[in-house]
């Protein structure tokens, strides 16, 4: 009989989710007693994300690769990187927040529950285990479902109603299929799941299982036969938590994915798995555009489109067919970080040129380029990311990804893939120009004065992703190598 | 899988699909809710069926069940305060109507 203990050690090993959960304890505290401002309980998360930042960024660097509780938790290169990719989404997500005029009923909370539902990605991200990886799932939507129901006006609540609803749903079908895995094998652990796995014994169980699993996981990224939810919540929220739901939420149920079909689905069902999502994959890539056409406010319209970019996410995974290698993990980190960059500027832009008390709408960005010159010349940075035009972050990491598929998948499979992905770039230019016409050559609208300049946390945010997509254009092979050269010996051990 | 196995896990299947058949067609909040929960009670009997007649010697199975329960309290709690609070500035309690996001989609 072992017993559990937690040594200090192994708290060291998770110190960035030890970080958050100390700051959230402590920020929540504040708010109650001190009766502290907005802005400061906003700037106080901020340096708490700093701070697991930090502690995520000296994990890279001392190449920590260490399990606690069994194995249940990891660190090693690759989670702390997309760790501090989920980080430094979440500062971006707060940025936009600090500063907008408050649409809902909390005062503190609006900031510090952003720190939970980080720590939930975290933790997925890190999970090697079903009971982690659903308590970490769970702490995530549950986060999320606060921060989009706070909202006083009603379609708030009611998109924080349609979570609630969809995300138990998957989350059942979720555990459902885990309960059958464990059925099987008896544990909960990927690894030793995927050792004891029998596919001569109960193949169709085991198949049904898996389907269920890739299924509800779909519905949280909200691929494309169950994308209806992600519209209609992106539309009801708040425009930063819009943005940590298209961002972070999405990233980690794409990388929850990717780490399931490695560690225990592909060993013993890879075809059948693949086949799944490659249909999901290219459903999504063309009906995501098709919809984002047909959309004028603008977080329906960025919620569409996430899909479309969740969709390329996976092309590397199902391109690899069994086991990704490092150019598949370091293809996948590099679009994630451009998704990050040109995303979170797309919503700091729309949270920037926002009127409060209405649903953004395409028409206010109506004359930017008149009220604020240089505001419009970085969103223009981004937009050309978003469409994936040349010397931009996006470009670069839609080749690779267009690249990957055709040398990896032969046969008409990467053929499709890499069509699919050009028709939809080419659909994606008629709805992302649509906010630069209405910049540069639409005269200022009926929209009143708003405070464009001086939002100064969503300015950086906003200038950070655009200069920060421009220079991931002008030198992606610094990048690509970095990743690589980081993640080599996790991929490969 | 011995009798009484199957039989659990065939239970634990009819509460399932039951389960997913009220979130399907009712249209009372709260009903919608409970029957997300049936769902996910539904598992943890699956759960509890192998952890008890599957063999094992660990008690992983029933800790699992324990997980389940804790989270889904609290995801019910966070869902009957939304709700309660949808239902109070709305004045309505039928999702049907309740659905104006669905609304704003067809203007488009």
């Amino acid at each position: 009989m072992t017993t559990i203990t937690l040594r200090l050690s192994d708290l060291v090993i998770m110190a960035p989710e030890c970080i958050l959960l100390l700051g959230v304890v402590v920020l929540t505290l504040a708010d109650l007693w001190m009766k502290s401002s907005r802005t400061s309980i906003g700037i106080g998360a901020l340096v708490v994300l700093c701070g697991a930042l930090a502690a995520a960024v000296v994990q890279l660097v001392q190449e920590t690769d260490a399990t606690v509780l069994f194995g249940a938790y990891e660190a090693d290169a690759f989670s702390s990187l997309c760790k501090i990719v989920l980080l430094l989404a979440a500062c971006g997500v707060l940025g936009i927040a600090i500063g907008t005029p408050n649409e809902t009923h909390a005062v503190g909370e609006m900031y510090t529950l952003y720190i939970p539902a980080l720590m939930g990605a975290m933790l997925l991200v890190s999970s090697r285990e079903w009971m982690t990886t659903y308590v970490a799932l769970e702490l995530l939507t549950i986060s999320t479902i606060v921060l989009i129901g706070m909202r006083r006006a009603a379609i708030g609540k009611e998109a924080a109603m349609k979570l609630i609803v969809l995300g138990g749903v998957s989350s059942a079908f979720l555990l459902y299929g885990i309960s059958f895995l464990y059925g099987c094998t008896g544990t909960t652990y990927y690894e030793v799941m995927a050792s004891r796995l029998d596919m001569g014994q109960d193949a169709s169980l085991i198949t049904i299982a898996f389907v269920m699993i890739v299924a509800s996981i779909a519905v949280k990224i909200a691929l494309v036969p169950f994308h209806a939810w992600a519209l209609d919540v992106g539309a009801g929220a708040v425009v930063p938590v819009a943005a940590f739901l298209s961002v972070v939420s999405k990233l980690a149920a794409i990388i929850l994915l990717w780490r399931v079909c490695v560690d225990v689905l592909f060993p013993h069902a890879a075809d059948v798995v693949v086949d799944v999502l490659f249909v999901l994959v290219c459903v999504s890539l063309v009906v995501a555009h098709v919809l984002a056409l047909r959309q004028v406010t603008l977080l329906r319209l960025f919620a569409v489109s996430g899909i479309a970019h969740a969709a390329l996410l996976l092309v590397p995974l199902i391109a690899s067919g069994t086991r990704p290698d490092v150019d598949a993990w370091t293809i996948w980190l590099y679009y994630a970080v451009a998704y990050v960059l040109m995303n979170v500027g797309a919503f700091a832009a729309i949270s920037l040129t926002h009127t409060t008390g209405t649903q953004p709408h395409v028409h206010q960005f109506a004359g930017l380029v008149y009220r604020a010159p240089w505001t419009a010349v970085a969103i223009v940075c981004i937009v050309l990311s978003l469409a994936g035009l040349p010397v931009s972050a996006g470009f670069f990491g839609k080749l690779f990804i267009l690249l990957d598929a055709l040398s990896q998948r032969e046969g008409t499979a990467g053929i499709v893939l890499a069509a699919l992905i050009v028709v939809g770039t080419v659909i994606s230019f008629a709805y992302y120009f649509r906010i630069v016409r209405q910049m540069f050559w639409r005269p200022e609208g009926p929209v009143p004065p708003s405070s464009v300049r001086t939002r100064w946390f969503a300015q950086t945010v906003l200038w950070g992703s655009a200069l920060g997509s421009v220079a991931l254009g002008c030198a992606p092979g610094w990048l690509m190598e970095l990743l690589a050269q980081l993640i080599a010996h996790t991929v490969v051990s | 899988m011995t009798q009484t196995m199957t039989a659990y896990v065939l239970l634990a299947a009819l509460l399932f699909v039951l389960g997913l058949y009220g979130v399907l067609t009712r249209r009372e909040p709260i009903v919608v809710l409970l029957c997300v929960e049936v769902m996910l009670q539904a598992v943890a009997l699956n759960v509890l069926a192998f952890a008890k007649y599957g063999g094992f010697e660990d008690v992983t199975g029933h800790v699992f069940v324990l997980f389940i329960l804790a989270v889904s309290a609290a995801e019910v709690a966070v869902g009957v305060a939304v709700f309660l609070a949808l239902v109070r500035q709305r004045g309505v309690d039928d999702v049907v109507k309740l659905d104006t996001l669905h609304a704003e989609r067809q203007e488009e």
